[in-house]
Order: C-alpha cells, then sequence, then structure tokens
C-alpha cells in the first residue's frame, strides 16, 4: 500500500490568471515563485511550494500532490495501482523542486501525485497579506463520501479521523486531523481549500487584512466540532471557499488512538467518532453566511444546475 | 520493545507539601484533585494528572510515568526488561483510575511506571494561575547524557530528536519534539520541568501571573534552539526550574524524518541534528541570568 505521509500543493486552473496571482501574493500572503505565460507557482514565506495555477476554461481543483517516505518503490506502487485498476504515469521535473512524481486519478477525477524528492524554493520571504505556515488540507463535494473515502483509505492508507452522521468524512495521514474531507453536495466539487496560520493573533489579523481588503468572511471565527480548529473562510478571486485555521486537533500517536486532549473537547480523550449535525458546525461561534453555503445547500445546488440546463438549452 | 507513547505525570517528594501546592495551583495553575495528610494529585484544567506530591525529606522528582500502547503486554514489557537487565513489577491502584502499572528504575534511580488504562481525575474546569495544557517534557542532570540517551534509545524505544554538543540530548517518543532531555552536568536529578501552553498569548498571560506574584523570569521570553519552542522559565518554591512553552516542533511523520516546517528554522528542512555555537542555545532573545545556570 502506498502511504502519503503529508500534502504538498494544490493545482488550480483559472480563467483569470492574473486575478488569481493577485489574490495569491497579495491577500492569502503566498509568494511568487515562478512565473511562465500561462502558468504560475506559488510558495508559503517558508519556501514550500503550495499553490500551482494554470491558465484554462473553467476555475476548477485539479490536482492535489502528497509526500511519500524517501525510500518508496515507485515502480512498485505503480504495479500496486495497477492491480487495483488504476493507470498512473511516471512524470519528470514537471514541478520546480520536485524530481519524479507519479500521477493517477482518484474516484472523482482530481489528479494525485505522489513524490518523494523535493526541495524548498526560498528561505525566509517576506510576504503581503496573511501569510499562512503551511497549505493544510481540501475538502471535496462528492456524491458518495463512503465510497471516496474507502478509496482513500484501501488504496492511499488515510485513515478516518471523523464523520459527521453519513455526510462528511474527515481523513488524516498524519498528525493532522484531517489533511482531506469529503462532503455529500449535489456538485462534485472543491468544497473548499485550507491554510494553517500560527495562532489566535495571527488569525485575528487576517480578519483585520479581509476587512481592509473589503473581503467579506462568510463564517467565523468559529470552534468547529470534528478537528475542533478555529476558523474563517471567505471566498478567493476564482470564487472558491478558503479557510484559515488554527489549533487542528493532533492525533500524536496512533496507537494511543485519542488526539492530543485540549480544554475545549467535550469526550474525555477525544477519539475518532460519528458526530450528529446539530453538534458538529461549531461548539462556539456564528453560522455560516448564506454565501458560504451556495454551492452546498441542496436545492441552491439543483436551482444552479436547473438554470445551467436553462443557459445550455439556450446556447443550443 | 516497550514504546512509551506519552508522558503521563511526574512525582516530586517535597519537604513542605502545604508551599508546594499553593504554588501548583495558585502560580503554575493546575487543580488539587486530591488531597491526603502526605501526598497530593494535581491535574491540569482538562482533568489529566500531571503532578503528584508526597512528602519527603528533600526536594526531588522521583518517578515519572507514561503511557503504552491499549494492547501493551505487561509480561511480555517485563520479560524484555530482564532480557535488558532491569527488574520490574506489577504494581496496582498507585493513582486514581490506573489499575495496573509496570515498575521499573532508570540507570540515574527515578522509577518509571508504564500504564496503558487511565482516567480523568478532574472534570474539566476553570483555573488560578498560568494554566498549561498539558506536562510536556522532564529533563534531568546526570553524570552521562549518552549514556543515559542510549538506554532510553535501547530499552525504551525512543528517538533522539537533537544533540548540543555531546552533553545535552533530546528524545522524543511521539510527535513532539521532546519529552525527556538529559544533560551531563555535575548534579544528578531534575533540570527543569516543562508545561504546554496554548500559544504566545497564553505565554504572556504566564509572564504576567509571575510578575504578579514576584516569580522572577530566570530566562526568557525567547525561542531556544533544538525544539524551536517559545519559552519562558522560572523557580518554584523548592527551587527547581519550571519552563512554559509553546510552539515546540513537531515531527509528523517518523518515515519523512524532518520536523513540520516552520518560519523561524534555519535547516530546510529541519532534521535531528548536533547542534554547536550560538544558535544551539536561542534562535532569538537573551542568554540566561545568573539565577538559570547556577545549578549546572
Amino acid at each position: 500500500m502506498i502511504r502519503p505521509r503529508r500534502i504538498g500543493h494544490a493545482t488550480f486552473e483559472t480563467t483569470d490568471l492574473d486575478r488569481a496571482i493577485d489574490y495569491y501574493t497579495q491577500v492569502m500572503g503566498l509568494v511568487l515563485h515562478a512565473r511562465e505565460k500561462n502558468r504560475a507557482f506559488l510558495m508559503s514565506k517558508i519556501g514550500i511550494l503550495s499553490v500551482e495555477l494554470e491558465l484554462a476554461a473553467k476555475s476548477r481543483l485539479k490536482k492535489l500532490s502528497f509526500e511519500v517516505p524517501a525510500d518508496s518503490d515507485f515502480a512498485g506502487v505503480a504495479k500496486f495501482l495497477s492491480g487495483e485498476g488504476i493507470r498512473s504515469d511516471l512524470k519528470s521535473d514537471s514541478v520546480p523542486g520536485v524530481g519524479k512524481l507519479l500521477a493517477f486519478d482518484d474516484p472523482k477525477g482530481t489528479t494525485i501525485e505522489l513524490f518523494s524528492e523535493w526541495s524548498f524554493l526560498g528561505k525566509h520571504l517576506q510576504h503581503y497579506g496573511v501569510g499562512p505556515l503551511k497549505l493544510g488540507h481540501c475538502a471535496y463535494a462528492v456524491a458518495d463520501p463512503k465510497a471516496v473515502a474507502d478509496f482513500y483509505c484501501r488504496i492511499l492508507g488515510f485513515k478516518v479521523s471523523d464523520w459527521i452522521e453519513d455526510f462528511f468524512v474527515f481523513l488524516r495521514c498524519g498528525v493532522d486531523h484531517h489533511t482531506v474531507n469529503f462532503v455529500r453536495g449535489p456538485l462534485q466539487q472543491m468544497h473548499h481549500i485550507a491554510f494553517e496560520l500560527k495562532d489566535f493573533a495571527h488569525m485575528q489579523n487576517a480578519c483585520e487584512l479581509f476587512n481592509q481588503r473589503k473581503i467579506e468572511i462568510n463564517w467565523g471565527p468559529v470552534r468547529h466540532g470534528p478537528g475542533h480548529n478555529v476558523a474563517i473562510y471567505h471566498r478567493n478571486a476564482d470564487d472558491q471557499i478558503v479557510e484559515f485555521y488554527i489549533e487542528l486537533d493532533q492525533m500524536k500517536d496512533e496507537d494511543l488512538g485519542y488526539f492530543d486532549p485540549k480544554p475545549w473537547h467535550h469526550d474525555q480523550p477525544q477519539r475518532p467518532k460519528v458526530w450528529n449535525r446539530a453538534h458538529s458546525g461549531n461548539l462556539w461561534g456564528p453560522l455560516p453566511m448564506p454565501d458560504f453555503r451556495r454551492e452546498n445547500d441542496y436545492r441552491a445546488g439543483e436551482v444552479q444546475m436547473a438554470e445551467r440546463a436553462a443557459a445550455a438549452a439556450g446556447a443550443r | 520493545m516497550i514504546k512509551p507513547r506519552r508522558i503521563g505525570h511526574a512525582v516530586f517528594e517535597t519537604p513542605d507539601l502545604e508551599r508546594k501546592l499553593a504554588y501548583y495551583t495558585e502560580i503554575v495553575g493546575l487543580v488539587a484533585a486530591s488531597r491526603e495528610r502526605d501526598r497530593a494529585l494535581l491535574a491540569t484544567k482538562q482533568g489529566q494528572l500531571v503532578v503528584e506530591l508526597q512528602r519527603g525529606g528533600t526536594a526531588r522528582c522521583s518517578k515519572l510515568t507514561f503511557e503504552v500502547a491499549p494492547d501493551a503486554d505487561f509480561a511480555d514489557m517485563a520479560r524484555a526488561l530482564t532480557a535488558d537487565g532491569v527488574r520490574s513489577e506489577v504494581h496496582s491502584d498507585t493513582v486514581p483510575g490506573v489499575p495496573k502499572v509496570l515498575a521499573f528504575e532508570d540507570p540515574k534511580g527515578t522509577a518509571i511506571e508504564l500504564f496503558s488504562e487511565w482516567s480523568y481525575v478532574a472534570p474539566n474546569q476553570e483555573v488560578a494561575g498560568a494554566g498549561p495544557l498539558k506536562l510536556g517534557h522532564v529533563a534531568f542532570s546526570v553524570a552521562d547524557a549518552g549514556k543515559m540517551a542510549e538506554f532510553y534509545e535501547r530499552v525504551l524505544g525512543f528517538r533522539v530528536s537533537d544533540w548540543i554538543g555531546d552533553f545535552f540530548v533530546f528524545m522524543r517518543c511521539n510527535a513532539d519534539h521532546h519529552t525527556v532531555n538529559f544533560i551531563t552536568g555535575k548534579q544528578v536529578g531534575i533540570h527543569h520541568m516543562a508545561f504546554e501552553v496554548k500559544d504566545f498569548a497564553h505565554l504572556q498571560n504566564a509572564c504576567d501571573v509571575l510578575g504578579r506574584r514576584n516569580v522572577p523570569i530566570v530566562w526568557g521570553p525567547l525561542r531556544l534552539g533544538p525544539g524551536h519552542n517559545m519559552a519562558v522559565f522560572h523557580r518554584n518554591p523548592d527551587d527547581q526550574l519550571i519552563e512554559f512553552y509553546c510552539e515546540l516542533d513537531q515531527m509528523k511523520d517518523e518515515a519523512l524524518g524532518y520536523f513540520d516546517p516552520r518560519p523561524w528554522h534555519r535547516d530546510r528542512p529541519q532534521r535531528p541534528k548536533v547542534w554547536e555555537g550560538q544558535t544551539a542555545r536561542m534562535i532569538w532573545g537573551l542568554p540566561p541570568g545568573g539565577d538559570f545556570l547556577r545549578r549546572e
């Protein structure tokens, strides 16, 4: 089995590359590493590649990369995948600082890239905007979260950290409570992407910055149930939801099987479990604004799809 | 092999139980979960047991406990210890909520107890004082740090996170950069005990608690080298060094072998190593005062 240990970077297709670069460098606080005509690479202030942008007709999440241990045998992994009926390609030098990588698609069509060799792209970088410490997790809306979670557990060795009833699952590949999560939704697309901040003071600075830039915070600050992270959400230039978070639950030892105890836990100790909907959204904090729920409200999704169908019919 | 996964609590003998109890409840911000004539159990505000006080002739740290995996077999662990020449015994009900421990001594004479079953000893509650989140690590001054590290590595499965020169070693038993550390020194005994606070704002609150109570801060606030934790040190009524810290390095995956990257790291990525020179002591902040160094 393959075991990703850390999320590397996310690749987004965007309809407006300049606007997206402006957002990631001026608001998010990443640093531009390289810019080609139709492509850009952005790194965190620590110098780790975090986001790749590609110009395209539609804005969407295209790829996620994960680090595997240095001694991983890529040919063996490719054979294992092939045995599972998954086609993979070995690529070289397609990403700055990364040697070879093994690419394949997950069941929802996101390309997964595994790499073991990588290097920092910069050091002690100055930045504008928020300046997160790292890319933390990526949530995706899918028709059947159980099926996708099974794939991630069986093929990629992820572990379930929590469920909210049967519609939202949080999966970990390391100490962090979740690195990918899947929610049942009418539209199969990215739900949100999350970046880690240092502490609550850092998060307050982010809120002040949003106010200065007239960017609406559409949920938070709120302390979540599953993961117990304190979080704020906004929409980026491509209308995707972006989360900043701190204080995410840490499974410091898999065999002990509980998250490092914190004063805000209600369970003693806090173990992976199934949460009910009423207590899962937030332990404290406001409810999400309608703008946060836009695509994920089932009825709103239906309306949106009906509108699209009507528009497509009109175009014909 | 025996593999501790988390530090449980530290046992201290003290000549003045009342004074020590007042210190832990009013300044450190622990909860007195139980009190007998010659013994007191102290818990964090979450209710986890972290310190046990016993009346004794001299002030010293006599015991550390560690949690092992739920399926750890006590007979197997006892056999493994015997094979390493270490005598062990099973004790029952040493503290509330812990039905069984495997007890033995490490080479410096500190009692070690391993447990798998445990329960919270107090409800989640508000506290006075600093109110740390957990007991993080205990450092000992020993005759030979290398020998001690060898024992903790071979017998207890700890991993070396960093060395300063050949005299100060930091060892981990989970994602935290260090849970025990050993410094070669003239005196054998506890060097310091450290409690984790939530973040830098919480660390500042702890400084203000110490300030209000006229407890001198003998080192910090500063960012240390090995572990990169922000730290503040003071001395408790038994003259032991106590550290409050936040932002300790995390080895999130042993197979990757580097600490979760942070902007204040100078190595990229930051891996276990031998530190030398000025950064071995600190990344930024003032050097320690005489009152910190006095027993090194």
